[in-house]
């Protein structure tokens, strides 16, 4: 698809939750050899990550959205549209965004669905909330973003268990007539599908004892067919091929150069390759965000929750030239330029087990 | 990229003695061979020529030498 520019969405506001337990990498030597875990951790630039153990990913976006409405003083039945951006919904069906919704208290007349994406999942949600805002009489969206991806890795496996984290996110959009157009480009390359996917548990493959079943393919790295499976270096070469692309794209509609750029909030896939992406961009690394050390890479929630972490004053202070870039699994890939206005920027809410939600049903 | 200056990135990245690393060297017999160099050197071959090689052709090398065949290939593909 080429560029395609938005021209009424303003966003109003980002917050973000992760679980309160950490799990430092080092702690991990009696699974992986500690000179294996400094090199990994090294390269990845990860020395630790928010887990949850029963935690859901709706309840982290809840506790964001809470926040998120509250410091917005936005009512809840003044929301047109929820969106629930995920792979770790709470059930096979129904949708989680439905949960949400009766958690939140919106009206009935709110719309809400899931989009399942990970890595471009939160870029590729404002372009879908952009694009309502731009073309029908929806004026609030409430998108909720955020994987509990340290749920879906072998603990067993080096190459997923040292870089995942979990958070979840809330993002405030509203239609604005004055709003600055966002250039988005939008991309997927499905024959990439088997480099970056839990094989298992679905309907393809549906779960069974075997399924479950450990299997050591090397050293290091041993994972059954429901947890992630990840191809380093096929994700790497996919994110030289098409991102460098993407990015030059965006700009050229923007009009902008990467001397002009202000700030660049890629997905949070790994320190080392996102260093080479910039190196393959011109773009200079002080002007990229960089939350991997104390998160980890958080999937979905990577942008919205570098934002929040380490960005906040900036956004909430003045406008800035943003280039935000989704792109991992699937391969799907979404990326956008903007010009922000100043915005509401929580700080993360620490989220502890006992603050999951029980549903009625359940007890 | 010359022969000698292939070499000579493969022993930088792997840490090995300069003027050691011999063409029918086994990949998989060197200690710091893994996917992590395989990145690397993916990086440092496209940095340097252009040619992103491919990680499913990277994986049926046996040796040194047949990597750097397949830089060789890449290269004439892409002219």
């Amino acid at each position: 698809m080429s560029v395609h520019v938005c021209s009424h969405a303003q966003i109003c506001g980002i917050a973000s939750a992760v679980p309160a337990e950490v799990q430092t990498n080092a702690q991990r030597s009696d699974d992986f050899e500690p000179s294996w875990i400094a090199r990994i951790s090294q390269q990845i630039g990860v020395q630790e990550r928010r887990v949850a153990r029963h935690l859901c990913t709706s309840d982290l976006c809840y506790a964001a959205a809470k926040q998120l409405l509250s410091s917005l003083s936005w009512a809840p039945d003044t929301i047109d549209v929820l969106l629930f951006v995920s792979q770790t919904p709470d059930y096979r069906l129904p949708a989680t965004a439905c949960s949400l919704q009766g958690r939140l208290g919106l009206s009935k007349h709110c719309v809400a669905f899931d989009i399942n994406l990970g890595c471009s999942g939160y870029v590729y949600g404002l372009w879908i909330a952009a694009q309502l805002l731009s073309s029908s009489r929806i004026r609030r969206i409430l998108l909720l973003v955020g994987d509990t991806a340290s749920r879906f890795v072998s603990q067993q496996d080096i190459t997923t268990a040292l870089l995942f984290g979990d958070a979840g996110t809330a993002t405030a959009l509203e239609f604005d007539d004055d709003a600055s157009p966002m250039f988005f480009d939008v991309g997927t390359d499905g024959t990439g599908e088997s480099h970056l996917m839990i094989p298992a548990g679905g309907y393809r493959q549906p779960s069974q004892e075997h399924t479950k079943t450990p299997i050591a393919y090397e050293a290091n790295k041993v994972r059954s067919a429901e947890d992630l499976w990840m191809d380093g270096a096929e994700v790497f070469a996919f994110t030289l091929r098409e991102i460098p692309k993407s990015i030059r794209s965006v700009l050229a509609s923007a009009q902008w150069t990467t001397e002009q750029l202000d700030v660049f909030v890629p997905h949070q896939a790994n320190a080392w390759m996102l260093q080479q992406l910039c190196k393959r961009v011109g773009l200079p690394a002080h002007k990229m965000l960089n939350s991997l050390q104390h998160f980890g890479n958080t999937s979905s929630a990577s942008i919205p929750l570098a934002m929040t972490t380490a960005l906040p004053s900036d956004l909430c202070e003045r406008s800035l030239r943003l280039l935000l870039s989704g792109f991992g699994v699937g391969w799907s890939w979404a990326t956008v330029a903007f010009l922000s206005t100043p915005m509401i920027v929580l700080p993360p809410v620490y989220l502890e087990e006992t603050e999951r939600y029980q549903p009625a049903w359940l007890s | 990229m010359k022969r000698h200056e292939f070499l000579q990135m493969m022993e930088e990245l792997l840490a090995i003695e300069p003027g050691t690393l011999s063409d029918t060297q086994r990949l998989r017999e060197l200690e710091g061979w893994g996917s992590l160099a395989v990145m690397e050197c993916m990086a440092q071959v496209e940095e340097k020529t252009g040619i992103l090689l491919q990680p499913k052709k990277i994986a049926l090398c046996e040796t040194v030498s047949d990597l750097y065949q397949l830089l060789e290939e890449s290269n004439q593909a892409a002219v």
